[in-house]
Parts: C-alpha cells; sequence; structure tokens
C-alpha cells in the first residue's frame, strides 16, 4: 500500500510491474522524470494478478512455453518461486533507480485484479506509469532487447479535465524538451472547447506539437485506435474519473502496445496550490 | 733530378713544393664551382653503365676510401639522371573485401594518389550525411514500418483467431509468466476445480480435448513466427539496401567517372559500394554504449570510427611534389625502414592492425628510381642485409614485420599483397666490405655486378691540382668559409701529396683537405686575415698534429731520458738503429727502434726473438728467413752456416710487423759477425730481398721525421741522418724543418740500393765485392764477415771430428 498521508510537497511516482515482464522499458522512462525533481517519492507496485493464482489451482491446466514451446503442467508451488523471482528482480530495479536518481523509494507486492489495484495505484499518485499486458503476438517474437533511454514519439491526450495541462508538462519533459516528437491528440465536443484547448497548448508548448489530431468522439475504443495509428512509443494521459472507471483501464491495458503514464493532480495539491 | 745511390739527398729531394707562381688565379674566389669528380673514371663509367643497363642485378657496390667524394658525386650523378627519367606510379593500400588479410595495392598514375585519397575521405563523409538522410526519409520510415505491421497484424491475426476459436468453447487465453494456458471459463469467470469435477464426463473431456487441440494450434502459429520474423526481417535489408544503394550510388558514380581511365580504381569503388550497401548499419546511429563507463563508451567509438576506415586510401608511395625518378638516401636502413613495417594498435588489451597501418619503406619510395645505402650500416642492421636481398632478388617488395619474418610476433598480422620493385640500389663501403661480400656470401655478387671502384689518390697534374682548387672553391662557398689565396691552395696540395704517400700524386681524400680548409679559416679569422694563405693553412695543420701527437711526445720524451735507449752518437758493434712506424687513429708517426744481434757458433739458425715470444708478425719472420737466406749464399756458399745468432727490438713491448726492418737487421747482424760498430748517428729502414737488394718500404716520410726529432732535441751534429730504400724517395714529402736541416747540412737522407751500400755508410768500411776468385777484398767488411763464419764452421768440424775420435776411443777401450 501506498503512504496513506503521503508529504504534501512531494511528487509522487509510482510504476506498476507485474510478471509478465522485467519492467526496465518503465524504469527507463521514470529516469526522465526522477532527473528533473529530487523532490520525488518512487514507488514500486508489483502486481500479481489473482486470476493466475486460480488458473494455477486447476489441476488439469497446462502451460505453453513461450521460449522452448513446451507444453507443461502448471504447479501452485513452481508458478510462486517465479513470482518470487520477479518480484526481486523488480525490488532491486526499483531500488537502484532511486539510488542513482536520488530520491527516496517504496516498494510493494499486491495481489489482487490488476485493474483494482491500478486504479488505487493512481489515486494516490501524482504520476503512474504502467504497460499494457503484451501482445500475444509480440510476446511470441524473440526481438533483440532494446533498451530506450527514453521514447522517441509521444502522445499526448488534452481534453476537458483540469489534469491536461499536467499530461502536456509531462509529456514535454518525457520527450527530453523537444529532442522527441510530441503528437497532441484533442478530444472535444465543441469548437469553444477546442480554442480553449489550442490556447493551452500554445501556453505550454509555445513551439507548438509535431503533430495534432482532432478526434470528437470520446469513446476509449477510438483512443486506443487513434493512439496504435500514431505508432506511440508511450502514451500520457490526464487520470479522469471516467478514464479510471473500470472498464475503461481494462481496455487499455488489453489493447494498447505501448507504456502508458497517467497523470493525476493530487487533491491536496490542487487545495496547496489553491491557497 | 740528380740523386745518387749511397749518397746524401739534395734538399730539394725531400719535398716537392707546389709553385703558387703556376697557379692560374689569384684566389678560389676566381674559380667556379666544380660538379665532378677528377681522377675517379673508372669508378664514374660503372655507375654509367649500371644506371644504363637495365638487367637484372647489375647494382652497383661504391667502394673506395671515406673521403674520396663518393656520396657527393653519386647524388649529384643520380640526381641529374633521375630527372631524365619519368616519375614513377604512386602505390596505395586498399581494404581487400574479399580477403581483409590480403590487402590490395592500387598502382596509380604519379600525383594520382594524393587526389583520390581526398575524394574518397569526401565520399565517405557524404555517405555519412546522405545514408542517415536517406534512412531517416519519410519514405523510408514508412515503407519500413509497413513491413514491420504487416508482419504483426499476420502475427495478431493468427492468435485472434486461435483466442475467438478458444472464446467459441468457453475456453480463454492467458498469459502465465513463461508462456501461455488455455483456461475454461463459466460465467465469465474461471472455472473452480471443484466444479469442473461436478461436470459430466463427456464434458470434462471435451474441455481436455479443445484445450489441447488449442495448444497444438498455437504452436503451430508460433512455431511459424520465427520464419515469419525471418521474412520481415528480408524484407526490412532488402528495403535498407535499395535505399542505402540509391544513396550510394550518385556519390560514388562521380568517383567512378572521374577514375574511369584506371580500372583497379573503378573496381576498388564497385566493390566499396557493394560493402557499404551491406554495412549499411555502420552509416547509422554508432554504438553509443548508454550505461557504461566512460572508457568502454570512448572505445566503443574508436571502434566504430577504425570499421569506417576500411574504406580509407593508405597512400604508400606519393609523388604528387616529384619531378623525375626518386633518388633516395637511407640513413637509418633497418629492416623496417627499408622493407617498410606493419604497425600495431591496442584495442581491449589486444594488439590489432589494418591496411591503414602499413608503412612504406625506403624501398617503397625509390622504387622507380634509386636507392642509396650505406653498406656497413645495412649490415649492422639486423636482419636488413637479408630482407634487402630478397627484396631485390624477387623484385617484389612485400611488407612484413620484422616480428613476422623472425616468427616471433603471435597475433593477428596482414599478408598485403606484394608491390612490384624495379630500382637500382647502390651500396657506398670500403673495400673491406665489398670483398668480405663477394667472399663470403653467394648472393652479392649475383645482384651486385657492379663495383665502381673510387681511386685512392691522382695524379697530381696542372689539371687535378686546378680541380682541387674548384674544390675548395666550392666547399668554401658551401660553408661560407673565407677563400685561399694561391699560397693557400699550393700548401693544401702539398699536404694532399704527404697523405698520398707519393710526391707524383695526390691523395683523393677531399675530406681531409676540407678539414684543413675548416681550421685554417678559423686560423685566418682569428689573425685577421680576409683571405687562408699557406701560414693559416700550416698553422691548422701544425695544431691537427699537436692535437693528436700526445703519446709521440711521451715516447720521444723518453728516449731523451734515456728511459727507452737510442743512441745518436759513437759507434757500436751489434747495434744499429732501425725506424718503425705507429698509427694512432688518425695519426702516424716514427719511432726509432734499437736493434741488436749477437752471434756465436751453432747450427746456422737465426733467431728472432720477436717471434719466439709471439710479438712478430708473420711479415717480420719472413724478413729475418730472407736476411738468413742472403746470409748463407752471400757470404758461404761453399761451407755449412755454423752461427748460432739472435736478433732483437730492444725495448719494445708490443707486436712487431713488416719487414721494412730486414735491411737493418742484416746490417747489425754483419755488424756482429765482422766485428765493427755500427755509426749509431745513422738509422736505416728498409726491406731486403734474397740478393741483398733494398726495397721500398711505407711511412718513410714519418720514420724519417720520428730520429730527426730525437737528433735536434738532442742537438743536429751533422753526422746523423737515415738510410732509406732509393724507390722511396719519390714518397719524400718531409717536414719544413727537416728539409731546414738537410740544406744546411746538420742532416742527412741517404737513399740506398743494395745491402753492401748500408754496410758501408753504417760501419765507414768499404763493403767489398767478390773478386775473379770468389774473395772479398782485404779489408772490407764481407770479407770479415766471410771469415768469421768460415772460423765458425771450422770450429763446428773441428768439434765433430774431435767427438768422433773421442767417441772411437771410448769404443776400443771399451773392446780391450
Amino acid at each position: 500500500m501506498l503512504p496513506n498521508n503521503p508529504d504534501t510537497t512531494t511528487q509522487q511516482v509510482a510504476v506498476i510491474l507485474n510478471t509478465s515482464g522485467s519492467g526496465r522499458p518503465l524504469l527507463n522512462i521514470l529516469q526522465q522524470l526522477l532527473g528533473e525533481d529530487t523532490e520525488t517519492q518512487l514507488h514500486g507496485v508489483f502486481i500479481e494478478d489473482d486470476e493466475l493464482q486460480r488458473v494455477a489451482a486447476l489441476p488439469f491446466v497446462k502451460e505453453l512455453s513461450r521460449l522452448t514451446l513446451n507444453v507443461r503442467e502448471i504447479h501452485s508451488t513452481r508458478f510462486d518461486r517465479i513470482i518470487a523471482l520477479r518480484v526481486r528482480t523488480a525490488r532491486s530495479a526499483v531500488e537502484g533507480l532511486a539510488r542513482r536518481m536520488g530520491v527516496s523509494h517504496t516498494f510493494r507486492k499486491a495481489r489482487g485484479s490488476t485493474v483494482s489495484l491500478l486504479r488505487e495505484t493512481v489515486h494516490t499518485s501524482n504520476i503512474t506509469v504502467f504497460e499494457p499486458s503484451r501482445k500475444l503476438a509480440a510476446s511470441t517474437i524473440s526481438q533483440p532487447l532494446q533498451v530506450r533511454s527514453s521514447p522517441r514519439h509521444i502522445v499526448v491526450v488534452i481534453d476537458d479535465t483540469d489534469t491536461c495541462d499536467k499530461a502536456l508538462l509531462t509529456a514535454t519533459l518525457l520527450a527530453k524538451g523537444r529532442t522527441h516528437r510530441i503528437t497532441v491528440i484533442l478530444r472535444v465536443k465543441t469548437p469553444v472547447e477546442e480554442d480553449a484547448m489550442n490556447r493551452l497548448i500554445n501556453d505550454l508548448l509555445p513551439t507548438g506539437p509535431d503533430h495534432l489530431l482532432l478526434l470528437q468522439d470520446k469513446g476509449i475504443q477510438n483512443l486506443v485506435a487513434a493512439v496504435r495509428a500514431e505508432r506511440a512509443d508511450m502514451l500520457v494521459l490526464g487520470a479522469s474519473e471516467e478514464l479510471l472507471k473500470p472498464e475503461t483501464l481494462r481496455v487499455l491495458l488489453k489493447h494498447l502496445e505501448c507504456p502508458v503514464c497517467l497523470v493525476r493532480q493530487l487533491q491536496n495539491h490542487v487545495n496547496e496550490s489553491a491557497g | 733530378m740528380d740523386i745518387e745511390s749511397g749518397k746524401p739527398l739534395p734538399a730539394k729531394a725531400l719535398y716537392r713544393f707546389c709553385d703558387p707562381g703556376q697557379l692560374t688565379f689569384k684566389t678560389t674566389e676566381n674559380l667556379k664551382d666544380l660538379n665532378e669528380v677528377p681522377g675517379q673514371e673508372r669508378a664514374v663509367e660503372a655507375i654509367h653503365f649500371a644506371t644504363g643497363i637495365n638487367v637484372d642485378g647489375h647494382n652497383v657496390f661504391v667502394l673506395g676510401p671515406p673521403g674520396t667524394g663518393r656520396h657527393t658525386f653519386v647524388r649529384q650523378f643520380l640526381e641529374k639522371k633521375a630527372s631524365e627519367r619519368a616519375t614513377p606510379s604512386d602505390w596505395c593500400y586498399v581494404y581487400n573485401f574479399d580477403d581483409p588479410r590480403q590487402s590490395k595495392t592500387l598502382r596509380l598514375p604519379a600525383g594520382v594518389g594524393k587526389g583520390l585519397r581526398i575524394d574518397v575521405e569526401s565520399f565517405i563523409e557524404d555517405a555519412q550525411t546522405a545514408i542517415p538522410a536517406a534512412f531517416e526519409s519519410e519514405d523510408f520510415q514508412l515503407q519500413n514500418e509497413a513491413i514491420v505491421e504487416e508482419f504483426k497484424e499476420q502475427q495478431e491475426q493468427d492468435f485472434m483467431a486461435i483466442e475467438e476459436a478458444a472464446k467459441e468453447h468457453d475456453i480463454n487465453l492467458i498469459q502465465t509468466p513463461n508462456g501461455f494456458a488455455f483456461i475454461p471459463m463459466q460465467d465469465n469467470e474461471v472455472i473452480k476445480p471443484e466444479e469442473f469435477e461436478k461436470l459430466p464426463k463427456e464434458k470434462q473431456d471435451k474441455i481436455h480435448k479443445d484445450i489441447e487441440e488449442l495448444t497444438g494450434q498455437m504452436q503451430r502459429v508460433i512455431r511459424t513466427a520465427p520464419k515469419h520474423a525471418r521474412e520481415m526481417r528480408q524484407r526490412l535489408r532488402k528495403l535498407e539496401h535499395d535505399v542505402a544503394g540509391l544513396a550510394v550510388t550518385g556519390l560514388i558514380d562521380e568517383l567512378r567517372q572521374k577514375y574511369n581511365d584506371i580500372p583497379a580504381v573503378v573496381e576498388h569503388l564497385v566493390d566499396m559500394q557493394a560493402d557499404i550497401i551491406d554495412n549499411v548499419g555502420l552509416f547509422l546511429t554508432p554504438p553509443d554504449g548508454h550505461g557504461l563507463p566512460t572508457q568502454m563508451r570512448e572505445l566503443l567509438r574508436s571502434k566504430g570510427s577504425s570499421t569506417m576506415r576500411r574504406y580509407a586510401i593508405n597512400l604508400l608511395v606519393d609523388h604528387s611534389e616529384s619531378e623525375g625518378a626518386p633518388v633516395v638516401f637511407e640513413d637509418k636502413p633497418s629492416f623496417a625502414e627499408l622493407i617498410g613495417k606493419i604497425e600495431y594498435e591496442t584495442e581491449f588489451g589486444s594488439l590489432v592492425t589494418n591496411f591503414n597501418l602499413i608503412r612504406s619503406g625506403a624501398l617503397h619510395r625509390a622504387n622507380g628510381g634509386f636507392l642509396v645505402l650505406d653498406a656497413a650500416k645495412v649490415l649492422t642492421f639486423p636482419l636488413a642485409w637479408e630482407g634487402l636481398k630478397r627484396a631485390v632478388k624477387s623484385r617484389q617488395l612485400q611488407v612484413r614485420s620484422i616480428g613476422d619474418d623472425i616468427g616471433l610476433v603471435n597475433t593477428v598480422s596482414l599478408e598485403p599483397q606484394p608491390i612490384p620493385l624495379e630500382l637500382k640500389v647502390i651500396l657506398i663501403g670500403e673495400r673491406l666490405h665489398y670483398y668480405l661480400l663477394d667472399r663470403y656470401d653467394p648472393e652479392f655478387s649475383e645482384l651486385f655486378k657492379i663495383a665502381a671502384d673510387f681511386e685512392d689518390r691522382i695524379d697530381r697534374n696542372k689539371q687535378n691540382i686546378e680541380y682541387r682548387a674548384r674544390m675548395l672553391a666550392t666547399v668554401v662557398r658551401q660553408e661560407n668559409l673565407k677563400h685561399l689565396d694561391r699560397s693557400g691552395v699550393a700548401r693544401l696540395v702539398e699536404e694532399s701529396t704527404r697523405h698520398a704517400g707519393d710526391n707524383e700524386w695526390l691523395s683523393s681524400d677531399i675530406r681531409q683537405s676540407a678539414d684543413i680548409l675548416r681550421e685554417a679559416h678559423y686560423r685566418a679569422s682569428h689573425n685577421g686575415n680576409n683571405l687562408i694563405g699557406a701560414k693559416e693553412v700550416q698553422q691548422a695543420i701544425d695544431a691537427r698534429v699537436h692535437r693528436a701527437s700526445r703519446y709521440r711526445d711521451q715516447m720521444q720524451e723518453g728516449i731523451l731520458h734515456n728511459t727507452l735507449m737510442i743512441e745518436t752518437a759513437g759507434a757500436s758493434i751489434g747495434q744499429v738503429n732501425g725506424l718503425a712506424v705507429m698509427q694512432l687513429g688518425g695519426f702516424a708517426f716514427g719511432r726509432p727502434q734499437r736493434i741488436t744481434a749477437t752471434v756465436s757458433l751453432g747450427s746456422g739458425k737465426v733467431i728472432d726473438i720477436e717471434r719466439e715470444v709471439e710479438l712478430g708478425g708473420p711479415l717480420h719472420s719472413k724478413g729475418v728467413l730472407i736476411l738468413t737466406g742472403f746470409l748463407s749464399s752471400h757470404y758461404v756458399t761453399d761451407r755449412p752456416l755454423s752461427l748460432s745468432a739472435s736478433l732483437v727490438f730492444e725495448q719494445s713491448y708490443g707486436g712487431v710487423d713488416g719487414d721494412s726492418a730486414s735491411a737493418a737487421e742484416l746490417c747489425v747482424l754483419g755488424s756482429a759477425l765482422a766485428e765493427i760498430p755500427i755509426k749509431q748517428s745513422l738509422a736505416i729502414t728498409g726491406s731486403l730481398d734474397q740478393h741483398g737488394k733494398i726495397q721500398a718500404i711505407g711511412g718513410v716520410n714519418e720514420k724519417i721525421e720520428g730520429f730527426f726529432d730525437i737528433c735536434r732535441k738532442r742537438g743536429l751534429s751533422g753526422e746523423q741522418g737515415v738510410l732509406i730504400p732509393l724507390a722511396n724517395v719519390r714518397h719524400l714529402m718531409l717536414r719544413g724543418d727537416v728539409i731546414e736541416a738537410v740544406e744546411h747540412g746538420q742532416f742527412q737522407v741517404y737513399p740506398v740500393e743494395h745491402v753492401d751500400q748500408c754496410l758501408e755508410i753504417l760501419t765507414g768500411v768499404p763493403a767489398g765485392k767478390r773478386d775473379k776468385n770468389g774473395e772479398f777484398p782485404h779489408g772490407s767488411i764481407n770479407r770479415r764477415i766471410r771469415e768469421r763464419l768460415l772460423g765458425f764452421a771450422s770450429q763446428l768440424q773441428a768439434f765433430s771430428e774431435a767427438g768422433k775420435t773421442m767417441k772411437d776411443d771410448s769404443n776400443a777401450s771399451k773392446q780391450s
């Protein structure tokens, strides 16, 4: 669990790790954000989906190995051992990153529904970074591991939520001060909204985005399709309540191919800023 | 000139002056520079021939003593000859794209290599910009992504089909930590084990069967994934290949057109183009070594740049600044400097090399022209001589490191293609080197067929004196010295004659004259003179002698203090003053040597004590044996030689060699036999033959001066003098003080041609000639010697008979 009463002046950054990967690309992306502000606390959250435990309890289910294509039976004890190893690796990676960047950190392992745990984490963090479930096709192809220190093409979604300015600033930060491409997707319903958002973009991004995309339909499926079409390396979103609905998060987790950065203005931050 | 054997020489016979009045110039300033070597026609002709003939093995060995102008002449001659020839080709080493170990050679017209190197460097720089630009273009990115997307979509479709098939059977596909699993579902939830158990047996079996089939399908799809991925990569590579080809072709076509008339260059450019396209990654983002320590990142960068160096041109021989054929003088003819070398770099702790590290040698630079080497230096450097011979004999130049050559270096190296070699090698050395090589190296005469033998001396005639004056004028101008007036030139000519050891010659050792000239320049400056005259030249000569004469002075001091016993007055039986020459470095001086003899009855053996104690050399022993032969043949042909004599060089503690003392040894032996004293005011030098004739010896000037110095320091009596072989008169170039003493009758030089003359002059007693009865006249020294020898023979005979009688008596008494 994240601290119940986090320091209100400290930026809370969380990274969601799971059993399907090493989480290294995510941690590399975080390096960009941590480097800019030492008043940051890093929280590593390792999620063990409870669905996996249920699968392990079934006596007849067999696992098809990605690496060897062998079919073997699943045993709970072996599952536990593998997950323990993954947790240890993730903890070590988070600790290493925090030490390198000179920030404080926490690490926890949580078991349960990925969507629920993700929502819980987003609610207590300014920035949450996670990786969708790996696509089946991508996960079966053994590609050379390319560790990028930062995403080269960032797609940021601007809508009528009050966190879109934070999302835009975070995208700029991830784009290393514009050495990488930024595409802005405007989700608007009316021309008035569009004007307001354009002004915001002009204020926060004086040189303008590399590409501006207007999306009038606010459905999450369309947004995911647009992001995939852009071949984004990173998606930055303001974490609105609508976005944090379980069904919406499930779509993001299942259909996106790139890491996602959810930006949220914590309540006590807002109060402090207003005061 | 009136010279009579046995009579003192007139002063004018002791020196051949050079009359300044006969010189046609006033000072050397009026003379032109000398650009030839007079008197060396034999050597010049040989070099002309060798450089003119284009046949294997006609390389030249220029032999002769140092200082004879060999280097100067060879340089001037070859530079002139080379300027008339065409400038040879440039040579480059380039990367061999088929076999990197065997670097390829490129032969280019003279001066083209430099341009090609610059062009290729520019091409690579352009390619480094053009290729990344092509790969960053939107067209390429789109095509690239389209290929990847097509592949991904294909894969996804395959998986989605399986997922859909699974759903139809209420089975879900989920990812596990290591792979996938098909899970039976119930009401959108994973079925619980206890509920699965409640299902009918047929239902359970069906689920098992469905999962098994789906797993099989999944395996097939996954198995095809690498194949599809490979196809995708091939398509991507082809795209990259096409894009790179497009970017490079335009650039390289310009180069191909420019060098269209040099097929080898065009061929290399084609190979280079293909290699760039195959290795286009080299031109894209270099490895940044992210996450590695700084040193490792730098190494990676350097590795990247070293990989790019494969496209460079290693211009080994550049004739862009040359006119005519090259003439290369290699002062340090080591193996590497001659043959070239392959250098190495350290990379990650090991030694590596590439064709850019091939370095040219003197043979490369001289190819198509002339290479001039100092023979002694070539022989001194390890393996240099062998390397030179191998290259000249095979007529090709294979660059190798000396370590590789002897198998010392055990690392990856290169075997560059050899370069055809066509040049003349001119070795300059001393005669000793030439004859040793000729005797002991069978390949030498095969490779160096032409000997250009420089003379030690040249005729002292009017023309050569003028040449010598012009040579001095040339040195004066080259070194910005003061000019010589006629007297200075004349004095240098005289000194050169003395150096030649013959008053009919001039020494070819120009260096000696130049050295005196430089010192005379200093003296003239010190004296405040604008010109160098005879005075300054003489001062320079005296100073040089003074600097070198420490040991001579010590030795003369020892004689004057009677530490070394040399008598210069009075007369002694069985003792004579011989003369020896000592050579210390470049300075020679004469040393009087007291030779004594003792005689007694014996078996005809003359003991040479020097030889007995192994201080005498073979030539000295030969002289002693000759005089023994003369004694028996001249005095007692009818009796056995029945004496025992011993000869010794008194107070001689070093080795003695040469036969120049054999006349003195005979005279002292004669004195001992005849018991007639020899005048100690005289000294004698000369070699004796078996008939008593006196033969020429070396170092006559130094010998006379050595005895004269002792006499002068003790006081010249007018009785003193030296006996020299008549044949040596032409070699006389004595010092001024000796000549002056002779002029004033204080010292004499007697030329002699027979030992009888020596005996007469040394003893003052007539030698005597045999009459018709074969007898020497009464009172003659020869008669006294013969009588003494006959006496020895009679004594020996009597002694033998007495011994026989005593033996017979003894036997008779035993019988009785």
